[in-house]
Parts: structure tokens; sequence; C-alpha cells
């Protein structure tokens, strides 16, 4: 009888764990093409998308060697349906960049780490809780090389 | 297209402000309609004259990358008070239009 | 016995993982806000004085103001500061597609009251004359208790009185209320803040201008107060104070060609910043208008306008 009882929670605890995984799984999936953005938190009271968790702060660890390209970062940084850096900051060979944020033209002459620029890149709340700089990384706006191609256009940026 | 267009001249010194407000659709010609998917025709004003005094001063040609409802301002020399500014305009379907003021 | 309950827990610990789907199910999900600006509700625009919302008041609070600081017209590190206010009423000479909308306002509407009189008293709720009245917009309404705003009052009537379909967001519900707020054209904007049913619309309102959403992390608030981006260039144009901003809708949209409500607005920019837009008549977006339209009390309604 014990044995059966071990084995049931031991299922249950696979199950479980498989559940979660597959969980974790959709969530790195990411939103479908022409998305009405409902698969994020949104204003209603009364929608599912109401009731969406915020993806909380996270201190991304650069994984290998950079190997980013900093030409397509620098368009990455430009266009509009991508980063869209130059909204606020000022970056090299930007047109009508923004002013919110930091002048990043010499970027590169900061001596800040690959490791240190991507972290920041992925997820700005991991050093400033309250910045109003969306997450890149956390919320899928760009891709793990997009992001690496970004810090290799900061990077080259003196 | 019987919506009135507004014509305002003031004068400042000796030069004329004249602001032209224009009802028109100024259909591009490649858009495409959201409910049949059709594309809507090109219907847009290709000629606009602004006359002072029945002579005319300013003569465009319109493509259709003007705006919807357009507005046109310039700025003429020469008129005086009593004088008449005269806006015609005509489209690529025949459409015609026009307004005037007198300047005060 | 024992056993079948121990495996039925593990049934329902496994069916209450499986629905959480990677979301926080039951528990209160994590949500971020903007640090929050205390704001008077007293104050009305007054409260647009203050430094966290670019304390540009003094640009543009009366016609003195504007004729002052017109210098600032054209130059983009500068305009902003007037709030656009400049583009309003005929403050600029009377010549912005805001008029002729309004020209087609009036037709639609003596239309529609030529042939069912029934319609302006059910506008003006028993009154036949509308002047001012829109001034005192959002309100609640006792009989069909709820908030209604200009738009919602609008599409009431063209149901009950017309049997008409003017939803909230289309071009007739557009050009009616257009032509009934500019019967407050120049009145004060008053809405009650001493309605209960205001005030609690209001925190709702003021909660949803702080709440982060959408793919961006992006509240209101994150645009449009002076620690965010109020007052910066973002991307060639330069985010205004929210004070005195529901006093000029619905609006005449020069890149759309049409007018264009307050909460037409909400939904675009929502989507703008890859945000879910809600339809026009949401009651959260209403909460919204009503937290919005308080910070214009006491600016007087500024419609037509083009923006």
């Amino acid at each position: 009888m014990k044995s059966i009882f071990e084995k049931g929670r031991a299922v249950a605890l696979l199950l479980a764990a498989a559940a979660l995984a597959g969980c974790a799984g959709q969530q790195a999936a990411g939103p479908a093409k022409a998305s009405d953005f409902s698969e994020w938190p949104c204003l209603s009271s009364s929608l599912p998308c109401g009731k969406l968790a915020t993806r909380k702060p996270v201190q991304q660890a650069l994984a290998g060697p950079l190997n980013g390209d900093p030409a397509r970062g620098k368009a990455l940084a430009n266009e509009r349906s991508k980063g869209n850096c130059v909204a606020c900051h000022l970056l090299q060979g930007a047109e009508q960049p923004g002013s919110k944020g930091p002048d990043l033209r010499s970027y590169g002459s900061w001596a800040r780490s690959d490791a240190e620029t991507y972290a920041l890149v992925y997820d700005m709340r991991s050093r400033n809780p309250d910045t109003v700089m969306p997450p890149a990384g956390t919320n899928q706006i760009l891709t793990d090389q997009e992001l690496r191609d970004v810090v290799a256009f900061l990077q080259s940026s003196k | 297209m019987a919506e009135p267009m507004k014509v305002r001249a003031k004068l400042a010194g000796d030069v004329l402000d004249v602001k032209i407000l224009i009802s028109h659709t100024m259909e591009t010609g490649q858009r495409k309609d959201a409910k049949s998917g059709q594309v809507v025709p090109a219907h847009f004003i290709q000629n606009v004259t602004v006359d002072l005094n029945g002579k005319t001063a300013v003569a465009a040609q319109w493509g259709a990358a003007i705006s919807k409802d357009p507005f046109l301002g310039l700025k003429l020399k020469g008129a005086k008070a009593g004088d008449t500014v005269t806006v015609n305009w005509e489209d690529n379907k025949g459409g015609k239009g026009s307004g005037a003021t007198t300047i005060t | 016995m024992a056993e079948k309950h121990f495996s039925l827990s593990a049934l329902a610990l496994v069916a209450l993982v499986v629905t959480a789907n990677g979301q926080a199910a039951d528990a209160e999900a994590y949500r971020e806000f903007y640090p929050h600006v205390a704001i008077d509700p007293a104050r009305g625009v007054a409260g647009g004085a203050d430094a966290e919302f670019g304390a540009t008041l003094q640009y543009w609070q009366d016609e003195q103001a504007l004729e002052q600081n017109k210098g600032f017209i054209g130059q983009v590190d500068q305009e902003w500061k007037l709030n656009w206010k400049f583009m309003d009423l005929d403050r600029s000479d009377d010549m912005h597609p805001g008029y002729l909308a309004l020209e087609k306002a009036e037709k639609l509407f003596k239309f529609w009251v030529k042939r069912e009189p029934e319609f302006r008293a059910c506008l003006g709720e028993g009154k036949t004359d509308l002047t001012g009245l829109a001034a005192g917009y959002p309100k609640y309404d006792p009989k069909l208790k709820k908030i209604m705003t200009v738009e919602s009052r609008v599409e009431h009537c063209a149901q009950t009185a017309l049997w008409e379909n003017f939803r909230q967001g289309t071009p007739e519900n557009n050009l009616i209320s257009l032509y009934f707020k500019s019967l407050s054209a120049t009145a004060p904007i008053k809405v009650d803040t001493n309605s209960p049913e205001i005030m609690a619309s209001y925190k709702r309102g003021e909660k949803l201008f702080y709440t982060k959403v959408g793919q961006y992390n992006f509240s209101c608030a994150s645009c449009h107060t002076s620690s965010g981006l109020l007052g910066q260039r973002f991307r060639g144009q330069v985010p205004t104070s929210p004070f005195a901003d529901a006093a000029h809708f619905p609006t005449y949209r020069m890149n759309l060609g049409d007018i264009e409500s307050l909460q037409q607005r909400f939904m675009r920019c929502n989507l703008q910043a890859r945000t879910k837009g809600l339809p026009p008549g949401n009651p959260d977006y209403t909460d919204l208008e009503v937290f919005y339209t308080v910070l214009s009390n006491g600016y007087p309604v500024s419609v037509p306008s083009a923006r």
C-alpha cells in the first residue's frame, strides 16, 4: 500500500514538473505575428489580459563570447519595430533621436563590459526598478542575437 | 463637393497673408477600402489658382501626395484694402470648387 | 481510504499547476506601477503648474499667456510648452479642418433633430437648450446607473430616440459629439468632484494612469510625467502634460484626416505602446477619461480643434 502512495506522489510531482516546464516553454515562445498584444498585461479590469502578470526584472548573464555584429546592431537600434533605442537615446548616426535616455554616442569609451551592457539592454530594471526603459530581453522585444548585435554596436560607438 | 472653402486674407504692411482651407477627400488611388478590399480610385485636386483682382498670382499643380482637407498658406505683395482674392481648384475627375474674400 | 484521499490531493495539485499556465493564477499577479505623483483633484487644471507635469501652465493658461509665448510656435524644443493650445478654437485663424468637420457635424445634428426632436431633449436630459451642458461631462447618470461621457450620451440617445446605432468611435457619433461639445466652447470644464461615483471612477482611472502595461512595460505616466518623457524628445515628438488635454477632444487628427474621440485616442496610444487597445466605451477607458477630464477642470472647452 505504502509503495503505491509513494509512486502516486512521485507521478504527481513528475506531472507537476512537466506542466511547469511546458508552461515555461510557452512563455519563451513569444507573441504571434500581427499580435493585438493581448498576451501582455493591459488596462482592462474584465478581459483576461487585465489579470496577466508583468514579467519580473531579470539579471541576465551573457552566455559565451559576444559574437555581435555592430552594423546589424545599429540598424536594430534605429528600427522602430525592433529596438527603437533611438526613440529615447542619442546614438551614432541617429536621425531624430530622443533626449530622455543618456547620450550613448561614445558608449564604447565608457569601458563597460559586454556582460554588463548585455544585462542592462536585456532588462534595465535589474539596475533601476523604476526605469522607463522597456525590457528588450525579458519582454522579447529583441532576440538574444539581436541584443548581442546592439551591444556590439554600443561598444563600437566611440 | 458642395462644402465650402475657407479663404482668409490679412494685410500686414504691404504683405498680404493668405490662408486657404479646402474640403476635399484627396484620395491617392493607392488606398484599399477596409471593408471591400477594393482600391479606392484616385480623386485629388490637380490645379489650384489664387487670383488677386482677377489676375492669377499663384498657380499650383498638386498631386496625390497632398493630404486630405488641404491647407494652403501664401504671402503676396502689392495688395491693398478692397482687393479681392479668388481661389479656384479643379480635380482629376473634373470636379471644381472656388472661394473668395475681400481684403479689409 | 487514506490512499484515495492522498492521490486526490496529488491530482488536485497537478490540476492547480496545469491551470496556472505559467502565469500567477490564484495569487495576486505581479504588476509594476510608475512612481505615483500626488494630484489634488480639487485643483483641476491648476495642478498642471507642478514641476512633475512640466510646469507649463504658465505658458498656456489663458489668451494673454498664449499671446506672450507665441514665439515658441515652430520650435521643437519649446512648442510643447504651449500644450498645443494655439491650435484650438480660432486662435490659428479659423483655418484648421476641425472647422470643416464642425460644419459637417452641425448639418448632421440638425438633420437628426429635425427627424426626431426627442433626440435633442435626450441629449439635454430634458433640456432643449444644449448650450454649456457638455462642460459638465463625464457625469454620473442616476437613471442609467452609469458614468456617461459625451460620446456615450450620444450613443444612448441615438438608440433610444432615433433607433440608430451610432456606436462610440463611429464617424456619426464623433461628429454629433463634436457638435454637442462645440455648444459649450469656452465654457470652463466642470466635472463634479463632489459626486461619489465620479470620485470612485477618478481613483480607478488614476491607478490605471500609473499601471505599467504592454510589451514595452509603459504606463501613461511613463510618457506624461516630467520624471518620464514629458518635455523630452521621443522619436521626433515631445509628449505633453495631461492637464487640460481633455478640453480639445473630440479633435480633428491631421494624420487620420478625421475626428477622433478621447477614448479612441487612448486605444491608439495603447496600440502604439504595444498594449491591447480597448474599444471606445470600455468602462476602464471611461475611468481614465474621468481622471483625465478632472485634470482639465476650470479650463475652457476648446472645440473645434486640430492636432
